[in-house]
């Protein structure tokens, strides 16, 4: 038995240094961690964090600019670093703030919006938004454990929400539950009955009960605290939503039930003395941009709109 | 647990170490409490299902064996329709319900009864057969009635086929749990590599190519007629490579600890008829079904007739076993169809064109396979669509992109096509892989593995793959264990892919 014994420690040796060999030298490393090192390293002032709505910008806009350039625009004496990505939410940003504070080089603040759909089933648990790797490179100190995050996650130690846990996710309109995110997910737009379609994803995207103990409210908290431990200021905005679209399609409820959930958030934010800029019913349907569904996509007035409330709330 | 996870990573050595160091006297109860654990895994309080059987059957065996005349049979009776009822509640009640309620409706009748909201016990329909086998075998007298509730409860729930087979017999299994086994490097180092390649098969192949299945048959009418076909394509090896991987790993692990489970595949997709073929798929069911239901039916020792009904009543209950959907009673149907004319055609053959029947060339095996491939192709849609209609979609549309893949070839060869034809035809088969800006290099993936399938089952076909791979020099076989577990820890999906069986 000795044999067997030797053999399995030496075979086991062997495929970990393998591992790290593939880890250091096979495997892409994500973009997004080599950005933050960057910007880190060229000590950037301001890391503004933000998803889609950050950089996307309409055809017809003569400014392509994305709202953090719009506010460098305006704050020319800050340096001001855009770290979006398409379907960044409160998990991902806590992680990234508990490993700026780690850092040596950590910048004087963050600013960090809130978009009111990244709390509903579509977005907080669409498997594609998890950013499982990112979090758990971010978030782990074990030296070499980024390597192992493909064997361990393939072995379910990391447990990736799955499809059919996605599309069995129940819907609320309110507190009433309306059905599962399979009803909801963008189906094809029906031409015949738009109002119904966009009625549908409003409620989808922003009419669910939002309560304290919401995984992404819970983040919020956790990265207030570990910006504020580490000296970070912390700014903080809910990003405009189309809600005069919300309350033609969603109907008279569709205000109120918003307004309790963006009013939530302010509250928690305010309990951290962090004042709470609350842009959700700031802007008209005009200035959004979203030919198939409704996003928080903004055109150029609507960026530039958001880039002056920011500069003027919290670099006065 | 599922075998594709952490836990069972750290479960297996240390259940297996402490198996080897315990005498030979607790060891039946650590295996016991062992499999408990490792099906308590799943949901919790489903273990008391089990528990419930176990004891019927138990308790039916030694009835059986102690009754005579009429009692006997009362004893069997009651030992099958318990066990079943549990399969009917658990499996089959929405099933028949939705259906009477659809009759209901067309008849304009009222009814009442409600659809029940539970989850399906991880495994039932195994070892709910292995239960069955047991009191059947008991009864037939040719096996004892089990006098050990702890090794009869083993027997049901010995962890390694608990929740997906093999679906042993008492006469195979039953005694092992009194043998002393011990740890013997070669029977390890044997099960392990057999563990090794049930992983590779279905980490690295099953699991892969499901996200190219799983895409197609989401939404088929998204995809082009050779996209389905190659979904389909992709399926028949999803599917092989997903249950024979779990069978490599249960037959592995239990051959770790010294027990010998029975063979589940022997090469199917190399079969030459499809009787060779359900000879080699899934041997534990179809030797079960032919044990249970076709030879006491009658077998083949009664008129053509009565063989044709026999044939097509195994094959549907086989259907209905997979699953409560008519997809699966369909496929079960088309199987007993193409053993009926496979028998008709046989006879004809022989008649007829007797150089075929014993021609030696490879052309002729070669399009014998192939054709036998794309019928077992065909009954895979069923098997795998949602819904019948979507089988019938995928089927004909499947077929229509091979007409125009082989229209637009020749078309091509002759000059009356250009090449942006086919490139065109191409770019639709990756569709369903949407992976963005790395779809072809996923597709190549996907063929390089079904490749890599066909190259090992050609070796298992001809000595048996560990036992070549083993007679292997030790500088070509530790690369080549290092590279497959290599592949494992990093080629596989990092999202839960179950397998397909456990829904059974």
């Amino acid at each position: 038995m000795k044999k067997l014994f030797y053999s399995t420690i030496g075979f086991v040796i062997i495929v970990l240094v393998a591992q790290i060999l593939i880890g250091r030298y096979l495997m892409t490393p994500i973009p997004e961690m080599a950005l933050i090192k960057t910007d880190l390293e060229e000590k950037y002032q301001v890391i503004y964090f933000g998803d889609s709505v950050l950089y996307t910008v309409a055809p017809t806009d003569t400014d392509k600019s994305t709202i953090p350039q719009m506010l460098s625009k305006i704050l020319p004496g800050e340096s001001i670093a855009n770290f979006s990505h398409g379907a960044y939410h409160l998990g991902i940003y806590d992680s990234y703030v508990k490993y700026i504070a780690r850092s040596s080089d950590k910048p004087q603040a963050i600013i960090v919006p809130i978009n009111l759909a990244e709390f509903s089933p579509g977005w907080d648990m669409q498997p594609g938004y998890q950013f499982d790797e990112e979090n758990f490179d971010l978030t782990t100190d074990i030296p070499f454990a980024s390597y192992f995050f493909r064997p361990l996650a393939i072995f379910q130690a990391i447990h990736a929400v799955t499809n059919d846990q996605f599309m069995s996710t129940p819907v609320y309109r309110g507190t009433t539950r309306i059905g599962t995110v399979a009803d909801f997910i963008r189906p094809p737009i029906d031409p015949v009955d738009v109002p119904r379609y966009m009625g549908n994803q409003f409620v989808f995207d922003y009419m669910y009960n939002l309560e304290p103990n919401q995984r992404k409210l819970l983040s919020l908290e956790d990265l207030i605290q570990r910006a504020q431990k580490a000296g970070i200021a912390v700014d903080i905005y809910i990003t405009p939503i189309d809600y005069q679209n919300g309350i033609k399609y969603a109907g008279p409820d569709f205000l109120p039930q918003v307004k309790a959930n963006t009013e939530l958030i302010c509250t928690i934010v305010k309990t951290y003395n962090i004042p709470c800029l609350n842009l959700a019913f700031t802007l008209p349907s005009s200035v959004f941009n979203y030919p198939v569904y409704p996003n928080e996509h903004l055109k150029q007035q609507g960026r530039m709109f958001v880039a002056t409330q920011v500069a003027e709330t919290f670099f006065k | 647990m599922s075998f594709i996870s952490s836990s069972f990573l750290i479960f297996f050595p240390v259940v297996t170490t402490i198996y080897f160091l315990l005498p030979h006297r607790y060891r039946w109860m650590f295996l016991l409490a062992a499999s408990c654990v490792f099906y308590m895994a799943f949901i919790p309080y489903y273990i008391l299902i089990l528990l419930v059987t176990i004891t019927i059957d138990y308790y039916a065996g030694m009835q059986i064996e102690d009754s005579i005349g009429h009692k006997r049979k009362w004893w069997l009776v009651a030992s099958i329709i318990s066990t079943c009822t549990v399969l009917a509640i658990f499996k089959y009640f929405n099933f028949f319900n939705t259906n009477f309620a659809v009759i209901a409706h067309l008849l304009d009748l009222r009814y009442p009864v409600n659809f029940i909201n539970i989850i399906l016990p991880i495994g039932l329909s195994f070892h709910t057969f292995q239960s069955l086998s047991y009191v059947i075998e008991v009864y037939r007298g040719k096996q004892k009635a089990e006098r050990h509730f702890g090794i009869y409860s083993l027997y049901v729930m010995f962890y390694p086929q608990l929740v997906a087979g093999p679906i042993e017999r008492p006469q195979n299994l039953l005694h092992q749990f009194y043998e002393t086994h011990t740890a013997d490097y070669d029977r390890i180092t044997k099960g392990l590599k057999r563990m090794l390649w049930g992983f590779f098969k279905k980490v690295v192949i099953a699991d892969n190519v499901s996200i190219y299945v799983n895409q197609a048959y989401g939404n088929p009418h998204a995809y082009s007629g050779l996209a389905l076909f190659v979904a389909t394509f992709f399926f028949a090896i999803q599917i092989y490579c997903d249950f024979s991987g779990y069978s490599d790993i249960a037959i592995g692990s239990a051959g770790v600890m010294g027990f010998t489970l029975m063979e589940n595949f022997k090469n199917p997709y190399f079969a030459e008829s499809i009787a060779d073929f359900w000879r080699r798929w899934h041997i534990s069911l179809s030797t079960w079904f032919r044990d249970y239901v076709y030879i006491p039916l009658g077998g083949n020792r009664v008129t053509y007739w009565k063989w044709c009904r026999n044939i097509m009543i195994t094959f549907l209950l086989s259907g209905l076993w997979h699953g409560a959907s008519w997809t699966y009673v369909v496929w079960g149907a088309v199987h007993g169809a193409y053993f009926i004319c496979s028998n008709a055609f046989a006879k004809i053959k022989t008649k007829m064109f007797p150089q075929l029947v014993h021609s030696a060339s490879v052309f002729v095996a070669f399009f014998r396979h192939l054709f036998l491939f794309m019928l077992i192709l065909l009954t895979w849609a069923f098997f795998r669509a949602s819904t019948i209609t979507d089988a019938y979609y995928i089927i004909i549309h499947s077929c229509i992109g091979i007409l125009q893949l082989l229209q637009q070839s020749v078309a091509v060869l002759f000059g009356s096509h250009s090449l942006a034809a086919l490139t065109d035809t191409f770019h639709g088969v990756l569709n369903p892989v949407n992976k963005d800006a790395h779809t072809l290099d996923y597709f190549i993936l996907f063929c390089s593995l079904v490749g890599v399938l066909f190259v090992a089952e050609v070796i298992d076909s001809w000595r048996g793959l560990v036992i070549t791979i083993s007679s292997w020099p030790a500088w070509v076989r530790y690369p080549l264990y290092i590279a497959a577990v290599m592949c494992i820890m990093n080629l596989g999906v990092t999202q839960e892919v179950p397998f397909i069986y456990f829904q059974f």
